[in-house]
């Protein structure tokens, strides 16, 4: 016996089968006529039913589903029969209204539960001049955000879903034009050839479309921010909203770019690229010091200033492992410190800093398991290590520093060098959307510079992002804006 | 397989094969300074300075051997340690006068093939023995750091002309040029530089003075930022601060017999003059006679030079950057009979806040 | 043309990056005392002169890779047939190949001179040849980016330098042409052993984008590593006087030695660290550039003969770690550039001019 094809009724049928899937029968007095309601429960807002939809089923005279669709004052909704899209609008949480209970026709009346919750100021990208809002989960109140800054037709969106039992809604966003439309093409092809069932948040896709899965460095920037995805947006790369996710993401991206906060935007450009240039300095600080504490420390002594040397040995005799075990000790202090504050409710978790920085830091240098010279610089690095204004960069560079502490084990500074040759070719090979991930340094970008290490004057910044190859590079006359004035004119 | 997976695997096996002879900083005795004196025939008496870490202070520990070359020194040594003894912190060597009578160069060329040895690793010649000397407490930093400061700062402020293990390498090889080592003494529980000593080759002939450092270090180093005390011909001093000094050699005639000539150019300010207003008449004083005493001085120091036939001043290089196809051999021959002139031009400038 | 894509092309101005990077190498520590020997404190006059001979050479170069359409392999062989060709461009594969192994046993002697006296040799040549294997598996554009960032990161060493001038008697260099020009000529031929690693660009020219305008980055690569040179010669005869010279074997590393910085009392420590950084291009392209012309001689993939001649080097490090036996790889090695060089380009610039008057085209 063959299967029947699927019908409404089957359909029905197998929905009913969750307890939460209600079927009910109303009367219509006026029209002397019954009426079967279906819906799912939870995806379905109630009190909009009562109040404006119930009022006209149960007062208007009429005799025919058209009839309704007339009456109701509700936009969405239309007269189907097939299978298929009755079953996906019923659990987006439609009503299905039906004259007879086996009809395989009936009337989808959207009556959708919309549950966000408000704006919020940016939590993880937080800054204290600029705007204040951020992304929240519902993608429909995200490209509001967008298109709410960027109020140009030339703003495309593509949506496509993926994720096989998700259904996750994804937007690529660019400004038509301006992008290059090789890169809209990639992002808009590696979304379509995602192969997941459940897509969850944004760092599901970027974990699966970026070009190198197993690079520990984020290879698309996310961001919570809309105000940074305008701005980027109007450089000329592309924007991937995830809906269920407050974090969009940002393509081609490159490696200082990471290291840029937007708030650099928002201060003067001289303040702005001194902060630029104190967060690379702290990275490389974070990554290189314990390392270079291990590797003066097993072999090169000569390397200590004299006077420094008392201060070292004074502080080393106590303690009974070699400097790599130490040095291991507490970094993973640290990072334990780290972790358990971020799994803690927030009152908790500052509460676990403070203890384990003060008690767990003091007590290891009174029980002579540590240095106190090495517990002042593996804090520095931890707290240099949190400058980074970008959250998943911050984690990939306290994880750099591992392999660099073994390679200053073994072979001192020539391994700290070797390390730092195997990351530069690392960094070398990745791409970003199939950009270089490492320009403007390379392949060198003479003029991508004036926003990379530091930040140039907006007058300065007339050029779109070469690297890009935008399909207009240039975004407003930089002639103009420059045009200087004599004295007394 | 991927090249990363094959870099990932050699680099594990490296890593676990890996590791280089270690020298954890505080597992390591750490020599601060040494010092070589002669003890008896043919045999040489090594002594090093360990500082020992305390909080707040440090303590000296010396130890001692007596062995017949230097190499044997620090290897005996390693028999009275229970860590390695290491020597790639050292910032002074001593050698005791006797021993530098002798010849220092086979105590110096050791350090020159220890690639762990700085070249900015200070040199001195002691009045005495080095043992005695090391053996002193000084200062709170412990004696290597003390004794290197001490001769840093005369070197920089006072009137001690530059020198290093390399500074001394570099006269030692060169051609027309001697070398020279700061002289020092322990007196009590302190240590006082007393003069230069001056080489031939690598052994001591001749020493200067304190009084005479002042105008060697100005003829050799071409400054000196010391102070200088001058009496004036009634029995007044003045004493005054070089602000800055110039000199200037230069040769005529031909090259096997040249004409030296040394000119002094010194600018100073007066320090302290207590015997009334310093008016220009005194000052025009004060400079005749500090041109005089330079002339004087000078000459004398260089015709001592001249008859030990040394060179520390490096005349025989000077000349040499002058006259094409230069003979050191030639020039030398008739060293001791050159004439050397030496003329002197001091200005005084004003006198400093209080009129 | 020997046809590459474009996305595997760098731009012109990369060339002055490989140029430099590939000519400052090993050489750099210790090349003073070999000139001085001959040309004493007249020495600097001899690199200029290699420094100008090396933009005649590069000149040539230029020449021959236009009449070739950029592909000097098959130069060899429209010139002397497959065989004589094919077996020209095998020396050059030789040359290239022993390049690597040269400098980096070289450079694994200078660290067991001069940091650790016990750092085994196949350790340190094995996880070296693995990095270079996975940098050149990239292709062209990660060797170019290894040249450049191990060009540009290590460059801040210039300025260590400023502290051997406290140290340095410029008269030293007085008088100018004391020696014989007969002797600068000679010190300047030595010199041309240190200047080499311009002639890679017979073998990179085709992954130039418009290969023509690189000749100037070329020629300003070549003219920067002579000033670079010139200026550290200078200071070398400043620092040590001229016997003083003769007995050291790396005069740079000596140099280092006086730097002094509040934080770091020992500056050659890191000088020899960074250098890892500096003789990374030189081992990688080496490697790259004799893989590429066996690629093109044998027809095989370019990671086999990669794979292959990245082997024999590391056995090569193995076998022959005596300092007297790199020191006769390292004569070899510069003997057969300067022939290649001065001898063999402008033979062969002269008989493609010759059979280009005859045939009409090459």
């Amino acid at each position: 016996m063959t299967a029947p094809p699927p019908s409404v009724w089957t359909t029905l049928q197998t929905l009913g089968s969750s307890t939460d899937f209600q079927t009910k029968v109303y009367r219509n007095d006026t029209a002397g006529l019954y009426l079967w309601v279906s819906y799912v429960e939870p995806m379905v807002d109630m009190e909009f039913v009562a109040r404006s939809i119930f009022p006209y089923l149960f007062h208007c005279p009429f005799s025919s589903l058209e009839e309704i669709h007339r009456a109701l004052p509700i936009d969405d909704a239309y007269i189907s029969s097939d299978p298929n899209n009755v079953k996906e609008k019923l659990l987006e949480g439609y009503l299905f209204i039906r004259l007879h209970e086996t009809d395989e026709t009936g009337l989808l009346v959207k009556a959708q539960k919309t549950l966000e919750r408000a704006l919020t100021v940016p939590e993880v990208e937080f800054s204290v001049v600029g705007p204040k809002e951020s992304f929240i989960e519902s993608l429909e109140t995200n490209l509001f955000l967008l298109r709410k800054r960027i109020p140009i037709d030339r703003l495309t969106v593509k949506m496509t879903t993926v994720g096989t039992l998700s259904k996750t809604k994804v937007a690529v966003v660019y400004i038509d034009g301006i992008a290059n439309p090789d890169n809209v093409q990639t992002v808009l092809q590696r979304i379509e050839e995602v192969e997941f069932d459940e897509i969850i948040d944004s760092s599901y896709i970027v974990q699966i479309i970026s070009d190198n899965r197993h690079s520990p460095f984020p290879q698309l920037l996310d961001t919570e921010r809309p105000d940074r995805v305008a701005a980027v947006l109007a450089e000329g790369k592309v924007a991937i909203m995830v809906d269920g996710s407050p974090h969009v993401l940002i393509g081609p991206t490159t490696l200082v770019e990471f290291f840029s906060s937007f708030e650099d935007y928002f201060l003067n450009w001289t303040v702005a690229s001194f902060f630029r240039l104190i967060r690379l300095f702290s990275v490389t600080f974070s990554i290189l010091i314990t390392p270079m504490y291990v590797a003066t420390l097993n072999y090169h002594y000569e390397l200590i200033p004299k006077d420094l040397l008392g201060t070292l040995i004074t502080s080393r005799r106590e303690i009974p492992f070699p400097p790599i075990l130490e040095v291991l000790f507490l970094e993973l202090t640290i990072e334990l410190l780290r972790e358990a504050g971020a799994r803690l409710p927030t009152k908790v978790g500052q509460t676990i800093g403070i203890v384990g920085g003060i008690v767990i830091g003091t007590a290891s240098v009174e029980a002579g398991l540590t240095s106190n010279v090495l517990l002042i610089l593996v804090a520095l690095a931890a707290l240099a290590s949190f400058t980074t204004p970008v959250y998943k960069i911050g984690n990939t560079i306290r994880l750099m520093r591992f392999p660099f502490i073994l390679f200053a084990e073994i072979w001192g500074l020539l391994g700290v060098a070797f390390c730092f040759c195997i990351i530069v070719t690392h960094l070398l090979y990745l791409t970003s959307l199939g950009r270089p991930f490492l320009s403007p340094l390379y392949p060198p970008r003479w003029r991508d510079l004036k926003d990379a290490l530091v930040r140039l004057p907006f007058t300065s910044q007339s050029k779109r992002p070469e690297t890009l190859r935008t399909e207009q590079p240039i975004r407003f006359d930089g002639k103009k804006a420059k045009q200087k004035r004599d004295i007394d004119e | 397989m991927s090249m990363r997976t094959a870099l990932l695997i050699g680099v594990t096996v490296a890593l676990l094969c890996g590791c280089v002879r270690k020298e954890i900083l505080d597992d390591i005795n750490i020599e601060s300074a040494v010092g070589f004196d002669e003890a008896g025939k043919e045999k040489i008496r090594g002594t090093i300075v360990i500082p020992v870490y305390k909080r707040g202070e440090t303590a000296n520990k010396t130890l001692t051997t007596v062995s017949s070359t230097a190499k044997d020194v620090l290897e005996e040594l390693q028999y009275k340690t229970s860590e390695p003894l290491v020597s790639g912190s050292i910032e002074i060597a001593l050698y005791g006068k006797q021993l530098a009578k002798q010849g220092i160069f086979p105590f110096i060329d050791q350090f020159r093939r220890d690639a762990s040895i700085g070249t900015r690793l200070y040199l001195a010649v002691v009045d005495g023995t080095a043992k005695h000397l090391l053996e002193g407490n000084y200062g709170r930093q412990g004696n290597g750091i003390y004794l290197s400061n001490l001769l840093k700062q005369n070197i920089e402020r006072r009137d001690l002309p530059k020198t290093n293990l390399h500074l001394f390498l570099k006269t030692y090889y060169a051609d027309g040029k001697d070398p020279f080592l700061p002289y020092i003494r322990r007196v009590g529980e302190d240590v006082q530089v007393i003069g230069v000593v001056l080489f031939r080759g690598d052994r001591v002939v001749d020493t200067i003075g304190q009084s005479d450092m002042f105008y060697f270090k100005i003829v050799a180093d071409g400054y000196s930022e010391g102070t200088h005390t001058v009496r004036l011909n009634n029995k007044k001093y003045v004493s005054i601060k070089n602000i800055s000094t110039k000199r200037t050699i230069s040769f005529s005639g031909p090259k096997t017999r040249p004409h030296i000539h040394v000119h002094i150019a010194l600018e100073g300010i007066v320090r302290e003059y207590k015997h009334g207003p310093f008016t220009s008449a005194v000052r025009r004083s004060v400079e005749k006679t500090f041109e005089q005493q330079i002339r004087s001085q000078t000459e004398a120091l260089l015709r001592r030079f001249q008859e030990k036939q040394i060179d520390p001043i490096g005349f025989g290089d000077l000349a040499a950057s002058r006259y094409r196809q230069f003979r050191h051999r030639d020039f030398y021959k008739h060293y001791s009979q050159l004439p050397i002139r030496i003329t002197a031009d001091v200005t005084i400038r004003d006198t400093g806040i209080i009129e | 043309m020997a046809s590459v894509a474009e996305r595997l092309q760098v731009s012109p101005f990369m060339t002055f990056f490989i140029i430099m990077s590939m000519q400052i190498g090993i050489g750099v520590l210790g090349f003073q005392r070999i000139i001085a020997e001959t040309a004493g404190h007249d020495a600097w006059i001899s690199v200029l002169l290699a420094g100008a001979s090396s933009h005649l050479i590069l000149i040539l170069i230029y020449w021959l890779l236009q009449q070739a359409d950029g592909d000097f392999v098959l130069l060899h062989q429209r010139l002397f047939g497959r065989w004589v060709g094919g077996v020209l461009s095998l020396l050059l594969v030789l040359y290239f190949a022993i390049m690597p192994f040269v400098v980096l046993s070289t450079y694994i002697e200078v660290v067991q001179v001069w940091m650790f006296p016990d750092l085994k040799t196949w350790e340190f040549s094995l996880a070296l040849f693995l990095l270079c294997l996975y940098i050149t598996f990239g292709g062209f554009r990660i060797v170019v980016g290894i040249c450049f960032f191990c060009l540009i990161i290590p460059s801040y060493l210039v300025f260590t330098f400023w502290f051997v001038l406290d140290y340095s008697d410029f008269y030293q260099l007085l008088p100018i042409f004391d020696h014989s020009p007969s002797a600068i000529l000679k010190a300047a031929k030595q010199m041309t052993l240190t200047m080499l690693g311009y002639e890679t660009v017979l073998f990179f020219y085709p992954f130039i984008k418009g290969g023509k305008q690189s000749a100037k980055w070329a020629h300003a690569a070549v003219l920067t590593t002579t000033l670079f040179y010139t200026l550290l010669t200078i200071l070398t005869l400043a620092y040590f006087s001229e016997n003083q010279l003769q007995r050291q074997i790396w005069p740079t590393l000596m140099m280092w030695k006086v730097v002094e910085l509040p934080f770091i009392e020992r500056f050659e420590y890191i000088g020899i660290a960074n250098w890892l950084l500096i003789i990374l291009p030189n081992i990688c392209l080496g490697l790259w550039c004799s893989s590429r012309i066996c690629k093109q001689l044998f027809s095989i993939r370019q990671k086999m003969a990669l794979l292959v001649i990245t082997t024999i080097c590391f056995f090569c490090t193995l076998w022959i770690d005596d300092r007297a036996e790199i020191d006769f790889a390292n004569t070899i090695l510069n003997r057969a550039g300067f022939y290649f060089l001065y001898i063999w380009i402008p033979c062969l610039a002269g008989i493609t001019y010759i059979v280009k008057k005859v045939r009409g085209n090459v």
